[in-house]
């Protein structure tokens, strides 16, 4: 095996980590909350369906917590169908029930509470006792506390993942 | 003599005083002479209910009220306990009820005193609606109410509250709060 190949080997590995990657323990009760949302303003408009927080916006669902500059929540038949979380940068973060804060930021996060899943978008980026995934789009499983990062589909989305050296 | 004195200061003191009363009774009786403008109500009605019907003959809205007083000085209803019933062909009515009510003299605004609710039952393809506040200020020809009160827009399972509050209730149903807002959103369980 030459040096090229070797190369190649351990980049794939690396990828392979950041797509799929468990990075603590399960949040199952989490996504049994309700989220509550604080903010200084907010409107509604029944015609599409969609609520807009704005404002110091902290939204909540058990230990998941998202701050951000405005939050618009679309609704689909009276439930909510997802959250958008906008800010320069939104950050969030989540308590697994073993192991370190999971923090994150990125300039654009979704939020679909059926799935428990968080897209964020934009200048995306997650730390975990001290690894490091960044990349143009990060998915946050929340209930199994699963990050996939980057995009499947796409070799142009490139993920940089730092991961801390077992011992220090 | 400063014995002397004396007297003559509280004299004078309950001559001004004797004066000064003399001069508000007289103004008061001034002011109750007949054709002299009272608030006071020129007709009232227990157990009032009013019908309003739109241009087509279909009721367009109801009001009811334990009380109702009309005062002649500036031509305001005074209402206990109203209920108003707004109907929509579209979906179930808006009901908006209060503790007391003010009514304007041109009846393009009203003032929900104390407790108010605007309720709105749910239908099919209608999401039910209620929303509590307190002091509310309609103007019914715009479909429209605010406060500056705290209010809380409930939408089962759904909660969102927050402190002053526009609310427009014609169609498109749209509610902007203003401070302190909080949100809180159920799931089903799966």
């Amino acid at each position: 095996m030459n040096l090229r190949k070797n190369k190649g080997f351990f980049w794939g590995i690396w990828i392979a980590m950041a797509m799929y990657s468990p990075i603590g323990y399960s949040l199952k009760s989490d996504a049994e909350q309700p989220v509550y949302i604080d903010s200084n303003a907010a409107n509604y408009d029944n015609n599409t369906e969609i609520s807009t927080y704005t404002g110091n916006v902290i939204s909540t669902q058990g230990s998941l917590e998202v701050k951000s500059d405005k939050l618009v929540v679309y609704f689909k038949n009276g439930n909510v169908d997802k959250l958008v979380a906008t800010g320069n940068p939104a950050r969030f973060k989540q308590q697994p029930d073993n192991g370190g804060e999971i923090t994150g930021k990125a300039l654009t996060g979704e939020y679909y509470p059926e799935q428990s899943l968080l897209i964020l978008i934009n200048e995306a980026v997650v730390w975990q006792d001290g690894n490091t995934y960044a990349s143009d789009i990060i998915r946050y499983d929340s209930k199994n506390a699963i990050v996939k990062a980057g995009e499947q589909t796409s070799d142009s989305k490139r993920v940089r993942v730092i991961l801390k050296p077992k011992g220090q | 003599m400063p014995g002397n004195y004396k007297i003559y200061v509280y004299a004078a003191a309950f001559a001004l005083a004797s004066w000064w009363l003399l001069l508000l009774n007289e103004t008061e009786q001034a002011s109750l002479l007949p054709g002299a403008e009272v608030h006071s109500p020129d007709y009232f009605s227990n157990g009032y209910t009013k019908w309003e019907m739109g241009t087509n003959g279909q009721l367009k809205n109801k009001l009811i009220a334990d009380e109702m007083k009309h005062f002649s000085d500036d031509g305001t209803i005074h209402l206990t306990n109203p209920v108003m019933t707004l109907i929509n062909e579209a979906a179930p009515p808006w009901i908006i009820k209060s503790e007391t009510a003010k009514v304007s003299g041109d009846g393009k605004l009203i003032f929900l005193n104390g407790k108010a609710v605007v309720q709105r039952e749910g239908a099919a393809g209608v999401r039910p609606m209620k929303i509590n506040s307190s002091n509310l200020r309609v103007r019914p020809e715009e479909s429209y109410a605010e406060t500056d009160e705290w209010a809380e827009l409930l939408s089962p399972p759904h909660r969102t509250e927050g402190v002053g509050m526009q609310l427009n209730y014609g169609d498109p149903i749209r509610v902007k709060l203003f401070a302190k807002v909080r949100g809180k959103y159920e799931f089903k369980k799966k």
